[in-house]
């Protein structure tokens, strides 16, 4: 399974979805936290680090991280770009 | 920096010449004073204005040629002292590179004879005294710093430019060419007493027959095949054919089994290459046969895949599929949303897609903390159920029919 390609492909499904990533990565002001999608969780560590895993959550409530990966901010931003340019989320960039 | 060059001639003859302008300056104010002044101051007439000035002019003109007679011995005299004061200089010169030279000379035992003298005076007083040796002196200096350039330039090449390689290649090939052209000699000189054989030693066997060099080279072979016969297993066809050599007409004939290993080795090398090429070709199959092994192997395993998430589709129990919090139309989040007003609404819209709609993709999901198979299956409601037109569902579920999430997807 590959997690950054599993990420792209369920949270940035739109231009708004996309713009809000890219803020929340860029933001200053968010100097560390989670930006939860639908099910991938993109976890910032301080304003150049991140994770992304698949939070799992079973009916009986509890929660499972299968899998994780860490990325430099500006590798995601490139993936992030060209993932939704490829797909004609972002008009241009 | 500039250089001054003294010539002592030179000096010696503007001395001379200046002298000479001296005296022929007094020689004319003599004249002048004895021809014209003194008839001027015996004159018995008149002593009219105009005598009276030309005496004068006459008096003026002697006093200047004087003057100028003292200027030219001045000069002389001072071009004089500058040539002494040169000499001087180079004698000082001369006796301090003298003294150096000899404590240089004394320190480290250098003894001084007449054949050191005499390339001492070839190769510094000889070249140094005149233009023509200094110039061609100035050019063997330029033609030593250009070599010297040279050959940095060469071993800087043969270290850093790859030009050790190129050595080394040529190295090899002439190498070669040397143990080729080895080969050839002996296989001429020595004929049955070597193994040697190639193309040009046969031809030059050959062309030796013509010559009627060949019979001592017959002989020589025939020694040769005999010799050779005391080793097990040797044919006894080469000694066949060196003595049918011996009839004239058919002296050409016994190289034929020179010519017949050269064709030999030409064919067994032939035989190499279609061995090699033949290896390639069963590589190859072998690789495409791999590789379509393994495009089939994989092949079978997302079957595989799809089987068993559809199986485990199959078997989910749809009534308990759920819908999360944060996919209901009603909640905040970054979550898609599905329709319906209420969490039940949305449940029913997402039981329906799974019961109703088309399969589009089942991926492999990974494997949960206890062990079950995960499965990501794209489902096409054939409808919008997403806020955002979202037409597809993405559910999770493991292989013991636990539901791990579902929401829309616009793909």
């Amino acid at each position: 399974m590959d997690i950054l390609k599993e990420f792209l492909r369920d949270e940035i499904q739109s231009e708004e979805e996309g713009l809000d990533i890219i803020n929340f990565i860029e933001s200053f002001n968010i100097r560390n936290g989670e930006y939860e999608g639908n099910r991938y969780v993109l976890k910032k560590i301080d304003n150049l680090n991140f994770f992304i895993f698949p939070e799992d959550i079973y009916p009986d409530g509890h929660k499972e991280v299968s899998g994780c990966i860490s990325i430099y901010k500006t590798q995601l931003l490139k993936e992030i770009k060209e993932w939704a340019q490829s797909k004609g989320i972002f008009k241009e960039i | 920096m500039s250089t001054l060059v003294v010539s002592y001639k030179d000096l010696e003859d503007m001395v001379k010449n200046a002298g000479k302008a001296a005296a022929l300056l007094e020689e004319y104010a003599d004249t002048i004073e004895d021809k014209v002044c003194r008839k001027l101051k015996e004159y018995s007439g008149n002593w009219t204005s105009n005598i009276d000035m030309a005496d004068q002019l006459m008096k003026g003109k002697v006093e200047r040629l004087r003057q100028k007679k003292e200027d030219f011995e001045t000069l002389a005299s001072n071009i004089e002292t500058f040539k002494n004061n040169c000499k001087t200089a180079d004698n000082n010169v001369k006796s301090a590179i003298q003294s150096l030279s000899g404590d240089f000379k004394n320190t480290y035992g250098i003894k001084e004879n007449v054949v050191t003298k005499w390339f001492n005076y070839i190769g510094t007083d000889l070249v140094n005294s005149n233009a023509l040796g200094r110039y061609l002196k100035d050019i063997t200096n330029s033609v030593n710093i250009n070599t010297r350039h040279a050959a940095e330039v060469i071993k800087d090449w043969y270290k850093y430019d790859d030009g050790k390689y190129i050595v080394d290649l040529l190295e090899l090939y002439m190498k070669q060419k040397i143990d080729h052209g080895l080969s050839i000699l002996r296989q001429v000189a020595l004929g049955s007493f070597t193994d040697d054989v190639t193309l040009e030693g046969t031809v030059l066997q050959i062309a030796l027959g013509f010559t009627g060099f060949d019979l001592p080279c017959d002989i020589r072979d025939i020694i040769g095949d005999i010799y050779n016969l005391r080793e097990p297993g040797q044919s006894k066809l080469p000694l066949l054919l060196d003595l049918i050599s011996i009839l004239p007409i058919v002296g050409a004939l016994k190289y034929t089994d020179e010519i017949g290993t050269v064709l030999k080795n030409g064919l067994k090398q032939t035989d190499e290459a279609v061995t090699f090429i033949k290896k390639g070709l069963k590589n190859g199959d072998e690789i495409v046969d791999n590789a379509g092994k393994g495009i089939k192997g994989g092949l079978n395993a997302v079957d595989d895949i799809a089987a068993q998430g559809k199986k485990v589709l199959d078997n989910f129990d749809i009534d308990s599929a759920y819908v999360k919090p944060k996919h209901l139309a009603t909640s905040g989040g970054n979550g898609a949303k599905f329709l319906g007003d209420t969490k039940e609404a949305a449940e029913v819209i997402l039981q329906d897609a799974i019961k109703n709609g088309t399969i589009v993709e089942i991926l492999d999901d990974g494997v949960s903390a206890l062990g079950n198979k995960k499965y990501s299956i794209l489902i096409d409601a054939g409808k919008e159920i997403g806020t955002k037109g979202e037409h597809f569902i993405k559910i999770i579920i493991s292989d013991d029919g636990g539901m791990l999430s579902a929401y829309p997807v616009k793909y």
